[in-house]
C-alpha cells in the first residue's frame, strides 16, 4: 500500500518530468516586448478612447453623483468586513460567487470571504459545516477553502466538503484537488474524482477511503425531503431545477444513487415515490 | 490618505494590469495559429483595443481571459483568409479540425506554458543559462559543460535546481 509520503514523491517526480516536457516549448515566448507593445496600445486607445454617449453619461452622472456621496460612507464602513453567508435554515441554500464558483451551502454551515481580496491572486473562502462546491476554472488564480487546520486548493473542480470541529472530509466528483493540513503545510495529498479524504484534527493525520466504503457517501439519502435531493442532484450533475411549489417535493425518501445517471435517478425516484419526474432540456420537471 | 483617481485612469490601470498579464500568451497562441509572430502580435494588440473600446467600466478579468482567447483565435482565423494564402488557410484548419482541441484547454495549456516561462525568467542567471541552453537550444549536458567552461556534473546540479526551484514557483496549476 502506498503512503501518503511515497504518493507525494511520485507526484513531485511526474511534476518535474512535466516541467522538464513543457520546458522545451516555452522558447516560444522570448522576444515578445510587451512594453513596446502596451505603448502601441495605450496611445492608440488614448487617440481613439471609447465610445460614448454624453448626455446619457452627464444624466448618469448626476443622478449617480448624489447616491455616490452616501455609497462611499457605507462602502468605506463595509470595505474591509469579511462577507459571511450562513445557512440558518433546515433546507439547502445556493450561492453564487464573484468568480462564478457555485456552492451548495448545507443547513448550519456557514462561509466567509473577503470581497476585496476575493479574485486579486488567489480566492480564499473559509467553511465551517458542509458544502458542495463548483469551482470556476481560473488557472492564475487558485481556489482555497480553509477549514480549519485544513486548506484546499483547486483551480476549477466539483467537491464536497465537510468541516466540524474534529474532523474535515473532502470528497471530489470532478477535477483534481490539493489539500493539506497548517501543521504540515508541504505535504499536499492530491485527489481525484471519486477519491475521499479525511483528516482528524486530534492526531493531524489524513486518511483515504474508497467513495462507497464509508458510512455516507454523496448522493445516499435517509429519509431525506425529495426537494432537497433534487437541489442536490441537479448542482452535482449540472441541471436546472425550479421550485414548482408541489406537495411531492415534501415527500421523503432513502436511496444511493451515486454513480448513476441523472436519467436513472429520475426513474428511481418514480419508481420509489410514485412522482412523475422527467428530464426536460437539462433541467428536472414535474410532469402533470 | 486615500487618494482618488479619476475613472478613466482606474479603467487603464486594470486595463494594462489584463494586457500585461495575458499579452504574451496570447501571443503565442496567436502565433501558433497563424505561423507568423508579428501578424499574431498585430492581432493581439488589435483585440486588445477593441476589448477597451467595449469593456463596462468595470471588468470582469475572470470573464475577459476566455472572451480574448476566443476574440484571437476568430481573428487569426479571419486574417488567414482575408490574406488568401488559401492553400496555406485549409491546411491549417484541415490541421485544426483534426487535432481539435477544446478552448478552455488550449487556453490552459498556454498559460501554464507561460508560467514556466515566467518561473524560468526568474531563475538566477547561472542556472537560468544552464537550464536555456538545455530546454531552448536542445543542446546536452556535456555539450553545455564544454561551452560554459563547467563540469557536467555542475550543470546536471543546475539543471536539477532549475527545476525545483520551477515546481516550487507553479507547482499549484500541477493539481
Amino acid at each position: 500500500m502506498k503512503t501518503s509520503k511515497d504518493n507525494t514523491e511520485h507526484n513531485t517526480g511526474n511534476d518535474l518530468e512535466k516541467i522538464f516536457e513543457l520546458s522545451a516549448r516555452v522558447s516560444d515566448f522570448d522576444g515578445i516586448d510587451t512594453n513596446r507593445a502596451w505603448e502601441r496600445v495605450s496611445t492608440q486607445i488614448c487617440r481613439t478612447g471609447r465610445p460614448k454617449n454624453n448626455l446619457v453619461f452627464l444624466r448618469i452622472a448626476a443622478a449617480v453623483l448624489i447616491l455616490l456621496s452616501l455609497g462611499i460612507l457605507v462602502h468605506f464602513a463595509t470595505q474591509t468586513r469579511p462577507a459571511v453567508m450562513a445557512n440558518n435554515s433546515d433546507t439547502l441554500k445556493s450561492i453564487l460567487l464573484s468568480d462564478g464558483t457555485a456552492v451548495l451551502l448545507y443547513p448550519g454551515a456557514s462561509l466567509t470571504w473577503v470581497e476585496n481580496e476575493f479574485g486579486q491572486d488567489t480566492r480564499k473562502v473559509e467553511l465551517t459545516g458542509k458544502a458542495l462546491f463548483d469551482v470556476a476554472r481560473d488557472s492564475l488564480c487558485p481556489f482555497k477553502v480553509v477549514s480549519g487546520d485544513v486548506t484546499t486548493q483547486v483551480l476549477g473542480t466539483s467537491f464536497l466538503l465537510n468541516a466540524t470541529i474534529s474532523e474535515v472530509t473532502l470528497e471530489v466528483f470532478r477535477g483534481r484537488v490539493a489539500v493539506f493540513s497548517q501543521r504540515s503545510p508541504d505535504i499536499k495529498h492530491h485527489l481525484e474524482r471519486g477519491q475521499r479524504i479525511t483528516y482528524d484534527g486530534g492526531t493531524g493525520k489524513f486518511t483515504r477511503t474508497e467513495v462507497g466504503s464509508g458510512p455516507k457517501t454523496i448522493l445516499n439519502y435517509r429519509n431525506a425531503r425529495l426537494v432537497t435531493i433534487l437541489r442536490e442532484i441537479c448542482f452535482v450533475h449540472n441541471l436546472q431545477y425550479g421550485l414548482s411549489g408541489s406537495d411531492e417535493e415534501e415527500l421523503r425518501i432513502t436511496g444511493d444513487f451515486q454513480g448513476l445517471s441523472p436519467a436513472q435517478i429520475i426513474r428511481e425516484i418514480n419508481l420509489v415515490a410514485g412522482t412523475n419526474l422527467v428530464l426536460r432540456n437539462d433541467s428536472v420537471v414535474f410532469a402533470f | 490618505m486615500a487618494v482618488f483617481l479619476p475613472d478613466k485612469n482606474k479603467e487603464i490601470i486594470v486595463f494594462e494590469k489584463l494586457f500585461r498579464q495575458n499579452y504574451k500568451p496570447l501571443v503565442v497562441f496567436c502565433a501558433r495559429l497563424v505561423s507568423d509572430r508579428a501578424m499574431a502580435e498585430d492581432i493581439v494588440q488589435e483585440v486588445f483595443v477593441r476589448f477597451y473600446q467595449n469593456m463596462g467600466e468595470k471588468p470582469d478579468i475572470h470573464s475577459a481571459r476566455p472572451y480574448l482567447y476566443t476574440a484571437v483565435r476568430n481573428q487569426a482565423l479571419n486574417n488567414l483568409k482575408h490574406l488568401k494564402v488559401e492553400g496555406k488557410y485549409q491546411k491549417r484548419q484541415t490541421e485544426t479540425n483534426d487535432n481539435y482541441v477544446e478552448p478552455e484547454k488550449e487556453m490552459e495549456a498556454i498559460e501554464l506554458e507561460y508560467a514556466i516561462y515566467e518561473a524560468i525568467e526568474e531563475l538566477p542567471s547561472k542556472c537560468q543559462e544552464v537550464f536555456r541552453k538545455s530546454r531552448f537550444e536542445g543542446l546536452t549536458n556535456p555539450e553545455i559543460a564544454c561551452v560554459l567552461g563547467l563540469s557536467v556534473r555542475t550543470v546536471e546540479t543546475h539543471i536539477t535546481h532549475a527545476l525545483t526551484r520551477i515546481r516550487k514557483k507553479i507547482g499549484h496549476l500541477f493539481i
